[in-house]
């Protein structure tokens, strides 16, 4: 039988899960290895319940894969924004959702799952206009007309490093 | 446990995060959604995402927001070239190197080299090499970088340093075409470049010329006369608002526009075998001049008897044009009187034949007939003085050219000073002739090739403060040439401490080196335009600078600096002007734009009577104003070798 932990969520609930699944985690990894066998429930501060579960279960299905190498760092740029099937129905969720699954992947140090959050933030931004982002985003265009065309200019001059 | 920690949605605390150092972007008061990414997102975690977009992604994601724009250039600092960072004192330094032409071409590259080039020591370097040490106006506001720069933009876009280009465009039309009952229209430009007279049988029309006005020439007057006008002469130079018409059959008349019914008249002018073919009204002083082969016929009032006077002055040469000189400033009271008398080119029309056509009357044609001087015989022809009393605009016979200059203490009254070279483009004379215009140009190009290319009409703006503008016109085309103060005014004598600054009246002071041969320079004009049928040239030199191109056809082209000239969907403007004062806008609905000449048609505002108002008048009534007293010296023969370049002479 799996050996099994206990996590705390911010909101209190006590969610329990087995080791393997929770190594997916680093921050979890490092602190297990650090402190050994443990029976108290580890606290997760910053992510609640919804959100951890959701984390849970990513880790879950993603237990069995290799880990991750730092291969791609090296030209970060050019990273394919694709995402397999079972991510991309996985992060079919509200934007809030997303933005906590992101954090709470940063938090916990779950590369391949913050992967996938920024990868599909990205796609919601590629191929759109300003205008287009904003909505997707709700944001409140503040600039000035003339900065829009200070901005405007100043792309013309800019070139891809 | 390092933890970050949500407070009212934003971020305010780092934690550790598999991404490297935490930090966070900086929570400004730019408002913003719970989804607003950058505010929400360690700076690590946007970058991350940041990384997943391609470059026009990036370039779009930096117009969505402040906040995105701030986060961007952190998470993803654009990369400009290198000339795009210069720093201003190095860029600067460049400009120093380049010519006066170069650094106003690089200056206009982008918003941060015109920025760099706002420098006081680099505009003066530039003016002073393009000739402008002088200009008194440039002096007083040396420390205005703006000012200095504007100037330069003018200067180099009327052609400054010889470049040959010249921004002056063709952008209206005013037809005049309407006045005449034939197929020809008779223009004549007032002396001091500000009136241009239409004179159709026995009507002399006044036009004011005001670049500034809606449509260019206001109408101020027109006065009918009880023969036909052969010529007129006009001169506001000095605030005199009066017409002197020399008309058919040895008449002459003076009317003043302003005051009504203020008019003299005089008959059997010069004699029956040798009539007038010129006249002169004097700017200053009730004075009239008439011009014949002979000599110079002048007329005053006396100031003390108020008595018609008048004085034969015999000449060698034919008085094809003849002009008052305006007083010199500081030098010449009113009572002075200096004319200045001389021949049309023997290669060219007769100003009086030009204008009324070869074959309009034989009273016309005979003109022509009379012995006319050779080239070799005069030092000059068709002398047009410029406003500033000193200087005169004539052809020499020799090359052709256009030469400004002023008479020859040591070379006799007969002679010029060359001082200054006015050359046309070499495109007018060349045989590599451009593939552009019409061919009608073409043709006229090469007829240029085959005869000496020489002006036929010229003018000069009165406004000299930033130099002297003439525009020239040559077989039709139209050259501009700008004279820079310090070619035109004369360099100061360094050697004695040639600039001084005059603290009481708050003017420069410039002692100039007396003018020698070897001190002659030559001026390159610019090409603005053709004209068919080009019979006479105005050009206003003041802020609104503008060229009035005037034609036998009726229609006068206009030439100005408009940015938008160059542009194909420019569209030049079209007014018709009619015999009743009423003027028709061609690009609108044909509806009339003007009525009736304004009061301020008149710088001082006091015409007092319209065309519609005028009395008919029957020139036999009066010949004269004071018409008692008029005697004629007895005419002395010429001498043949007498001849007057400039005539002065002081009259009570």
């Amino acid at each position: 039988m799996a050996v099994q932990i206990k996590l705390m969520s911010s909101d209190q609930a006590m969610l329990v899960v087995d080791k393997e699944v929770a190594e997916r985690s680093v921050l979890i990894k490092n602190m297990l290895d650090d402190i050994g066998e443990v029976d108290e429930a580890i606290p997760i501060p910053n992510v609640n319940e919804a959100v951890l579960k959701k984390v849970i279960e990513w880790c879950e299905h993603h237990k069995g894969d290799s880990p991750s190498t730092n291969d791609e760092e090296s030209d970060s740029r050019k990273r394919s924004t694709d995402i397999e099937e079972w991510d991309q129905k996985f992060m079919q969720v509200d934007q809030e959702m997303l933005f906590e699954i992101i954090l709470a992947a940063n938090y916990l140090d779950i590369k391949p799952l913050l992967d996938v959050g920024c990868k599909t933030v990205a796609n919601m931004i590629k191929g759109k206009s300003p205008e287009e982002i904003r909505k997707t985003f709700n944001i409140q265009n503040d600039f000035t007309a003339e900065e829009e065309e200070q901005i405007r200019r100043e792309n013309e001059w800019a070139e891809d490093r | 446990m390092p933890h970050w920690q949500g407070v009212n949605g934003k971020f305010v605390r780092a934690a550790e995060s598999p991404l490297g150092e935490a930090n966070y972007f900086e929570l400004g008061s730019t408002p913003g959604s719970l989804t607003t990414l950058p505010e929400r997102l360690p700076e690590q975690v946007f970058r991350h995402i940041v990384s997943f977009l391609d470059f026009s992604d990036v370039l779009v994601a930096r117009r969505i927001s402040k906040a995105w724009w701030h986060a961007l250039r952190r998470a993803r600092p654009l990369k400009f070239p290198a000339v795009y960072h210069m720093p201003v004192e190095l860029l600067q330094q460049i400009f120093f190197l380049l010519t006066p032409e170069g650094f106003n071409n690089a200056r206009r590259t982008c918003k941060d080299w015109y920025v760099s080039s706002l420098d006081i020591r680099l505009q003066r370097k530039n003016l002073d090499e393009i000739g402008f040490s002088t200009d008194l106006l440039i002096q007083q506001r040396s420390d205005n970088p703006v000012y200095l720069s504007r100037r330069l933009a003018r200067e180099f876009s009327l052609g400054a340093g010889g470049s040959g280009k010249c921004d002056l465009r063709y952008t209206a039309t005013l037809d005049f075409s309407e006045l005449s009952s034939t197929s020809s229209v008779h223009f004549t430009v007032s002396t001091c470049g500000s009136h241009a007279l239409i004179c159709e049988g026995c009507v002399v029309y006044v036009y004011r010329l005001k670049p500034s006005s809606p449509d260019l020439m206001d109408f101020v007057a027109c006065i009918v006369c009880p023969r036909r006008v052969l010529a007129v002469s006009m001169d506001t130079s000095s605030k005199r608002y009066s017409v002197a018409i020399l008309l058919d059959g040895r008449m002459g008349l003076v009317h003043d526009i302003v005051e009504q019914e203020a008019k003299c008249t005089y008959t059997d002018l010069c004699s029956e075998d040798d009539p007038p073919r010129s006249i002169a009204i004097c700017p200053q002083r009730r004075c009239v001049a008439f011009g014949c082969q002979g000599g110079i016929e002048l007329h005053w009032v006396d100031a003390l008897t108020g008595q018609d006077l008048n004085r034969w002055f015999p000449l060698t040469a034919p008085t094809d044009y003849l002009y008052f000189l305006p007083p010199r400033h500081g030098i010449d009271s009113a009572k002075k009187l200096r004319l200045i008398s001389s021949s049309v080119h023997p290669e060219e029309i007769n100003p009086l034949i030009r204008r009324f056509g070869v074959n309009r009357r034989a009273s016309v044609a005979y003109w022509a007939t009379t012995s006319e001087p050779r080239i070799g015989q005069s030092d000059h022809f068709q002398a047009v003085p410029l406003s500033d009393g000193y200087n005169v605009l004539f052809i020499d016979p020799t090359s052709g050219h256009l030469c400004v200059g002023s008479d020859a203490p040591l070379g006799g009254p007969t002679k010029l000073l060359r001082k200054i070279w006015l050359i046309p483009p070499e495109v007018l004379n060349s045989r590599d002739l451009p593939l552009i215009g019409t061919l009608d140009f073409w043709i006229r190009a090469t007829n240029a090739y085959f005869t000496p290319i020489r002006p036929s009409v010229y003018a000069s703006g009165a406004d000299t403060q930033h130099g002297l503008r003439v525009v020239a016109g040559y077989n039709g085309h139209i050259v501009f040439f700008s004279v820079p103060p310090d070619q035109f005014f004369g360099i100061p004598d360094h050697n004695s401490n040639g600039v001084q600054y005059d603290g009481t009246s708050n003017s420069i002071i410039i002692k100039k080196k007396p003018f020698l041969p070897e001190d002659a320079v030559s001026i390159h004009g610019s090409y603005i335009g053709t004209v068919d049928g080009l019979i006479d040239l105005a050009v206003h030199s003041g802020p609104e600078i503008t060229v009035y191109a005037f034609s036998f056809d009726g229609s006068v082209k206009i030439f100005q600096l408009n940015a938008d000239a160059h542009k194909d969907d420019f569209q030049i403007r079209r007014k018709v002007f009619t015999e009743t004062g009423e003027v028709f806008d061609e690009n609108s609905a044909n509806t009339p734009c003007m009525m009736e000449a304004s009061e301020s048609s008149f710088e001082n505002g006091g015409l007092g009577w319209y065309a519609r108002e005028l009395p008919t008048w029957d020139g036999n009534q009066s010949e004269t104003r004071n018409g008692s007293s008029r005697r004629k010296v007895p005419r002395k023969s010429s001498t043949g070798g007498l001849e007057y370049a400039v005539d002065e002479m002081s009259i009570n």
